[in-house]
């Protein structure tokens, strides 16, 4: 072959590649909900929930990712509170995240008297975290006038690579939405062609397997697993990390509207099994406990209240409904505590 | 340093790049010291248990050769290595049966597990040492008076973490020879490290989300044990053998090359097949250094012959993990071996028909996957319960995750298939080099994992 030769070929096998990659949409011609490009989805999410806000105002807001979603019953904090109470909250969201639900969603709709955010960790002085892929579609959706403020706090002022890739590099910044279509994709043929059931079943299936069952993390063979628990020491300095989070803009928005803010740290099973080192972190959030008192909102610790015992724990730290029962009801207690909700059960 | 990691990347960049502009012996000073700084990346103190061994092996090994005693300075370099594994090691599970047997007695002794970190690639390391001073002890090998060329010898850093566990007769002359790269040995090299970064980063971490969910489950059922099993197979022989390629292809693009350690482990007939294709450089290290020695050189009893396969099994588990479950996945192997050789399927037999081949393969990827689950089980108590347990029912959201993780695993397969195609065509300065490379990195783009995990032969 000779070298012209070698170069068409070369630019002819580059184009293919391309081409199936960009046609990826129509060559799989999945029309499912799921499937339909990350963005809109997440635009999607915004819309049914602002009509949600709006037509049944909660004065009680319940702020967080998963953990709310899998660790927090609003119904049942409605009842015993006798306040309407709504949960927002999107998988694996970070404190951008929840800076732009509170002042672009929440408080666009609604007047809420109290504000509850459920966090893991370190999360809420980390502006940078879960800010890019699929999340960056879900804070895109939300995002309105707030980008010199993203760009400072969650995007570092651009001084990061994944930046970089996301907006150079066209299918970086795709990745998420084709690795998404693929388990899609196999979700749909494996419920439609091999099991006959709906993907919906199938879904429902994953779920009661694998996250409301309980988990070991104390197998000598699973303790691999706790060590990506471990935090680092930079991300664990509270009073420098406050400086360039959403914290106090969260705060400031909360004060605007004398909205009262409770924070509540959620115990993580490798804390409550006493299998990472937690010097660091409780430094850390002795630290946030001071600065809560010093701007008058309220930390709850749940950690080390022995609210939860390993049987009310599924995967990646998510409650089984039991769990879910008692921590809301643990949360009711304490915020009762503090006369925050005037009425009683 | 881990290859997967862009800290690793630039290193290399900057190492090939300084190192091409070096002669011999400065490029071995230089692989000397980037080995040592690629080690002691994360943890510096490793370094210090590296060096030990490698002043100790040299130092033995010139003995061996020149003094008048040789078997104790063998027996020095055998125990000094022997004795960093069990301290480092195995000390701690020593002490937890230990306590174990002394509490069924009903005794309770005052003794507790020591915060003892295990030093990766402590356990190939030590075997490679060790084979260079046994080859000396038996003639086969004359010490080297190069220290450094013996430092890299043991720290070279593409194959010090996991291997493969080289030999010095194979190694050494290529380190002390003036080392020529051509354009073929670029093409392979980066092919070799592409090919590895699509196993790691799109195959074995997209494969290990679902392996795990299953084993951090309370109790799972037989149906999902197998499911895991099938798809801890497919990540194991993705991770390791990734590791390997980027070990071979960074250290073709060093002007050296290492030995293949996987030859498609999983087409194998019979278990002394498996062990000819999976990790090779371990078995072979285990067949010559422990299994000939153990079963003697006469014509021993066939009784004997077995005993010392199934022991021989049961310490290459050991070596690998310091756990019971390692073990019994060592004497699983073992008795394969037993009932291999007592039905006549030993050595280099194979069935002469194909569907007779097809089927021998068939029967022992099963009784592989199968052994996975002994390898890969947090306990062997969960196991048990997982398999006998009252709680292990088979109920339809099992099946239904069953099959979806199933076809989740043929998927993230492919790139696996793919490469046993195309590797005996291709001529590495042709265009295909263009599609070669292009298509794993998109693979790599889209489908990397941002919490990747560490590669599995790590712990060991």
């Amino acid at each position: 072959m000779t070298a012209h030769r070698k170069i068409q070929f070369s630019i002819i096998a580059v184009l293919l590649v391309l081409l199936l990659l960009y046609s990826s949409d129509q060559l799989s011609g999945v029309s499912h909900d799921i499937a339909t490009p990350g963005l809109a989805k997440s635009k999607h999410w915004v819309a049914a929930t602002r009509e949600k806000l709006r037509s049944d105002p909660p004065e009680v807001v319940v702020l967080g990712n998963s953990m709310v979603g899998w660790g927090f019953d609003d119904r049942l904090f409605e009842q015993i509170s006798q306040a309407p109470t709504t949960s927002i909250w999107r998988k694996g969201a970070g404190s951008a995240w929840f800076y732009l639900a509170l002042k672009n969603l929440i408080l666009a709709e609604s007047k809420p008297r109290l504000l509850i955010i459920i966090f893991r960790d370190n999360i809420l002085t980390r502006p940078e975290l879960r800010v890019w892929d699929r999340f960056k579609n879900d804070i895109d959706a939300l995002a309105q006038d707030d980008t010199p403020l993203l760009d400072e706090l969650a995007y570092l002022n651009h001084k990061n690579a994944d930046y970089y890739f996301t907006n150079y590099l066209p299918f970086y910044a795709k990745r998420s939405l084709w690795s998404d279509r693929v388990k899609f994709m196999v979700e749909q043929y494996v419920s439609e062609n091999i099991m006959g059931i709906e993907v919906g079943d199938l879904i429902f299936s994953l779920n009661k397997m694998f996250t409301s069952n309980g988990i070991k993390y104390r197998e000598p063979g699973n303790q691999s697993y706790y060590q990506s628990t471990r935090l680092e020491a930079d991300n664990l300095r509270f009073e420098q990390n406050v400086k360039t989070s959403f914290l106090p803009h969260i705060l400031q928005l909360c004060r605007q509207l004398d909205i009262d803010l409770v924070t509540v740290r959620i115990q993580r099973l490798v804390d409550l099994e006493q299998l990472r080192d937690t010097e660091l972190v409780d430094r850390y959030i002795s630290d946030l406990g001071t600065y809560a008192r010093q701007h008058s909102f309220v930390l709850i610790d749940s950690t080390g209240k022995n609210w939860l015992d390993r049987s009310h724990y599924a995967a990646n730290d998510h409650l089984k409904e039991s769990g879910k029962r008692r921590f809301t009801l643990e949360i009711y207690r304490e915020i009762q505590q503090r006369s925050l909700l005037a009425n009683q059960p | 340093m881990i290859f997967t990691s862009l800290t690793y990347l630039v290193f290399f960049a900057a190492l090939l790049l300084a190192y091409w502009s070096l002669n011999r012996k400065n490029q071995n000073l230089l692989l000397l010291v980037g080995s040592f700084i690629f080690y002691g990346w994360i943890t510096p103190w490793f370094c210090l248990l590296l060096a030990s061994s490698i002043i100790v092996d040299f130092h033995c090994g010139r003995a061996i050769f020149n003094k008048p005693h040789p078997k104790k300075y063998l027996l020095i370099s055998i125990f000094f290595n022997l004795a960093l594994l069990a301290v480092f090691k195995y000390c701690n599970f020593f002490i937890e049966n230990f306590i174990e047997i002394f509490d069924l007695f009903g005794f309770n002794p005052s003794i507790s597990v020591l915060n003892i970190v295990l030093p990766v690639g402590i356990s190939f390391y030590t075997f490679q040492t060790l084979s260079y001073t046994i080859d000396i002890y038996r003639g086969k090998l004359k010490p080297i008076d190069d220290f450094v060329a013996f430092a890299v010898f043991v720290s070279m850093f593409p194959q010090l973490v996991a291997g493969p566990i080289e030999r010095a007769s194979s190694m050494l002359p290529q380190i002390l020879a003036q080392r020529n790269v051509g354009t073929e040995d670029i093409s392979r090299g980066i092919y070799l490290i592409f090919r590895g970064y699509v196993k790691k980063l799109v195959v074995a971490d997209n494969v290990a989300i679902y392996v795990d969910k299953i084993f951090l489950l309370e109790t799972a059922n037989p149906l999902m044990i197998a499911v895991g099993s099938l798809g801890f197979g497919i990540q194991i022989y993705a991770d390791f053998s990734a590791y390997t390629d980027i070990a071979r292809g960074s250290a073709r693009l060093l002007g050296i090359r290492l030995m293949e350690n996987f030859k498609s482990p999983y087409l194998a007939c019979s278990p002394s097949d498996f062990w000819r294709r999976w990790h090779i450089s371990l078995s072979s290290w285990i067949r010559d250094y422990l299994y000939i020695p153990l079963r003697g050189s006469g014509s021993g009893s066939r009784a004997r012959l077995l005993a010392v396969l199934v022991v021989t099994m049961g310490l290459s588990g050991l070596w690998h993990g310091a756990a019971w479950n390692f073990v019994l996945w060592g004497l699983y192997h073992g008795l394969l071996l037993v009932i291999y050789h007592s039905i006549g399927f030993s050595g280099d037999t194979r069935p002469a028909t194909l569907p007779g081949r097809l089927l021998a393969i068939s029967i022992m990827f099963v009784l592989t996957m199968a052994g996975w689950a002994l390898f890969r089980t947090p306990s062997v108590e969960w196991l048990y319960d997982s398999l006998f347990g009252s709680g292990a029912v088979i109920d339809v959201d099992s099946i239904n995750s069953a099959a979806y993780f199933c076809a989740l695993f043929a998927v993230f397969s492919i790139p696996l298939f793919l490469y046993k195609l195309p590797t005996h065509r291709i001529r590495f300065q042709s265009a295909w080099v263009t599609c070669c490379m292009l298509l794993p990195l998109l693979l790599i783009i889209i489908f990397h994992q941002e919490s990747a995990d560490a590669f599995i032969y790590f712990q060991f």
